[in-house]
């Protein structure tokens, strides 16, 4: 088995046309290193202590949640459980880190710490062996994920699912446990049998957004220079060293070109023995490549989750508010009505009308000879500008709302009577509710421009010719209009 | 560096629970009473009870009614909440209330009943289909007295939102 074959969405043809011929990178136009800027950031991520001090912290909140959360109040929005998961942390996610800092989240996530734990039998130091034609020691079967699920339907499907019982999940606390719980005993049985992070590369339900909307984010870790990279005769990057863990998301740097499945866990940082790992600031929405239908989908059920999200929860409709709060309301009936159209809408009905925009884009533009599926997949990135944008525009009323709540739990997250910072009884709304229209529209407009910028200049990659481009892209930039439409309807009536 | 590591994760995980069972101790202790009852209100089903109505019990049952028992000029303390939804707690009797629960937070009622009997409390905020059903009592006892000499009669805990099962 060879530890430098990384899967196919992994690798990435050599850039092209790029401007320094001194250092080629996959980073085009402007950017700052981070590291050489701030060399007390490359200090603190390059110890072997880093990971595990700022997993730590979190570990300890995520197991305080989980005890709140079974022996804290079963009324939702008094319990920290979900008033920080589902409120605090989900905006947090959408509205800062997975924008300006890509996967980060990942680097201090808890849930795959025992799964770490079980692989490695360290907590910070690493070991030096042979596993697999790795360079470390690894405990464990080591076992390869198969091939057919080297792709993130799983996750696509496990997060429509969960988002299908959001209600419920959002309701009582007891479900957010089970659910969380869940996971990180999968993660950590994972762990145990395949190699790596095979739960957050293929099965972990949040890893798919945040794969998706990395792509977006200002932050990148890149190889500075990849004719380094090439000559590189230890690929510890990739392999490991006694510096540092192989990737445990099996990247090798040399063809890491977009920010989607790199968990940030700087590995990879401490073992280059050229130094050669950047962690870059670039301007936003730079990774553009979608490389599967898989991604395509992902998109589709982002945005779709947006819209639905929005209809149910800030939207005018009593009654697609019922049918979605089956805990409440006892509506199976309404339930499956509401479920069977967002599975349908996001599955099927967005795609097939995206797949008609292409086609109809590509007989516009006269062109049979670019492929439906290469345009299919290339235009899709619309939808991840756009879902972006959309998902921070219908996250903000939400935190809104729930201002007094994110203060009360902070002082008794349990609701069992605790004022640990004389909050328990504050309340605070943090912005009139009016306003909130004043953030949502030029939120939404900024994601159309990018998604209808993004697919002209994929458009004229494709084409050549700016008239032949903006045919190639009209029908989708209309679909993008339309939907943008119809969310500002939502939002500000 | 790794047995620091080991020390920090089994700490965490043991600290974590110690450190809330503590924190919650030191927030129940109140003024001080005689006797402390902790009440709380469920609407699915219209009961009062001493059970601890949490997350992962609140929606496998209801819990069973209450009541309290105390002794004629013993200060009591009765700390309610509510597992759902806005109630309202009243002993009228004994001029205690009514006193608004919000769900999630914690409000005291301290009296001291003089005279023996059983005096009834009440939901005094609509909540529910079982709101007329929240009915409880506290028994104060007399000097020498016992429980027998109030076998329940005034209140039957069972009610029809408990023997249907949840509305
Ligand atoms: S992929 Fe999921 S489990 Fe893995 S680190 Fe990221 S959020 Fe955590
Ligand atoms: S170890 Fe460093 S130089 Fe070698 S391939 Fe990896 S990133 Fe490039
Ligand atoms: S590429 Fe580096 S930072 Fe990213 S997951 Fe792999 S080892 Fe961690
Ligand atoms: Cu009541």
């Amino acid at each position: 088995m060879n530890a430098l074959e990384t899967i196919e969405r992994r690798s990435a043809a050599a850039p092209t046309g790029l401007p320094e011929p001194s250092k080629r990178t996959f980073l085009t136009g402007r950017r700052m290193e981070l590291f050489e800027k701030f060399p007390r950031l490359y200090w603190l991520v390059t110890r072997r202590w880093f990971q595990f001090a700022v997993v730590v912290p979190n570990l300890l909140f995520f197991y305080a949640f989980l005890i709140a959360g079974v022996f804290g109040s079963p009324v939702g929005n008094r319990n920290i459980i979900i008033i920080f998961i589902w409120i605090l942390w989900w905006f947090a996610l959408i509205t800062a880190l997975v924008p300006f800092a890509s996967r980060v989240w990942c680097t201090v996530c808890p849930l795959p710490f025992f799964g770490d734990w079980i692989q490695r039998r360290a907590l910070i130091n690493v070991r030096t062996g042979r596993t697999c034609g790795l360079q470390n020691q690894m405990y464990g079967l080591n076992k390869k994920w198969p091939k057919a699920l080297s792709n993130i339907w799983l996750q696509n499907i496990a997060f429509l699912g969960l988002c299908t019982f959001s209600a419920m999940l959002v309701t009582r606390p007891i479900v957010t446990v089970w659910v969380l719980g869940s996971l990180i005993v999968l993660a950590a049985l994972m762990a145990g049998v395949f190699r790596g992070r095979t739960f957050c590369n293929y099965v972990c339900p949040i890893s798919g957004f945040l794969s998706l909307f990395s792509m977006t984010s200002t932050l990148a870790l890149r190889s500075k220079d990849l004719d380094v990279c090439a000559k590189c005769k230890t690929k510890s990057c990739s392999v490991g060293s006694d510096k540092g863990w192989a990737c445990p998301w099996g990247i090798y740097m040399g063809k890491l070109d977009r920010n989607n499945y790199c968990g940030l866990c700087m590995e990879c940082v401490k073992s280059c023995p050229n130094d050669n790992i950047g962690l870059f600031l670039r301007p936003a929405m730079s990774d553009t490549r979608i490389k599967g239908y898989d991604e395509s989908w992902k998109a589709f059920i982002m945005l779709t989750l947006a819209a639905a999200y929005s209809i149910v929860l800030l939207g005018p409709y009593g009654i697609v508010k019922d049918f979605a709060n089956v805990a409440e309301v006892g509506d199976w009936k309404g339930f499956g009505i509401y479920a069977g159209g967002l599975w349908l809408t996001a599955l099927a009905a967005l795609p097939a009308a995206f797949a008609a925009c292409v086609w109809i884009g590509r007989r516009l533009a006269g062109r049979s000879d670019l492929g439906q599926k290469e345009i299919f997949l290339g235009l899709s990135y619309v939808f991840v500008p756009m879902g972006l944008l959309a998902w921070i525009a219908f996250s903000f009323p939400l935190i809104m709302i729930n201002g007094s709540y994110i203060l009360n739990v902070m002082s008794d997250p349990m609701g069992r009577g605790w004022d640990l910072f004389r909050t328990a009884q504050i309340h605070w709304s943090p912005i009139l509710p009016e306003y909130v229209g004043c953030i949502q529209a030029p939120l939404l407009f900024l994601g159309a421009f990018y998604a209808i910028r993004a697919g002209y200049r994929f458009a004229l990659e494709k084409t050549g010719t700016p008239a032949v481009a903006v045919r190639l892209a009209a029908p989708v930039s209309i679909l993008v209009t339309a939907i943008t439409l119809a969310f500002l309807k939502l939002f500000v009536g | 560096m790794e047995k620091i590591g080991v020390i920090l994760t089994v700490a965490v995980l043991i600290l974590t629970p110690v450190g809330m069972i503590a924190a919650d101790r030191h927030f129940a202790s109140g003024e001080p009473a005689d006797v402390t009852f902790t009440l709380t209100g469920v609407s699915d089903g219209g009961v009062w009870t001493e059970e601890a109505v949490v997350g992962h019990n609140y929606w496998r049952r209801t819990p069973k009614p209450a009541r309290l028992v105390a002794r004629a000029g013993q200060k009591v303390r009765i700390r309610l909440q509510s597992a759902d939804v806005t109630h309202g707690f009243s002993i009228p009797d004994l001029d205690v209330g009514p006193i608004l629960i919000e769900p999630g937070h914690v409000v005291e009622a301290v009296f001291t009943p003089e005279e023996p009997g059983e005096y009834l409390f009440q939901c005094t905020t609509r909540c529910g289909k079982c709101h007329e059903e929240m009915l409880g009592s506290l028994v104060v006892l007399g000097e020498g007295e016992t429980l027998e000499n109030y076998p329940g009669g005034l209140i039957k805990p069972r009610t029809k939102c408990l023997l249907h099962g949840r509305s």
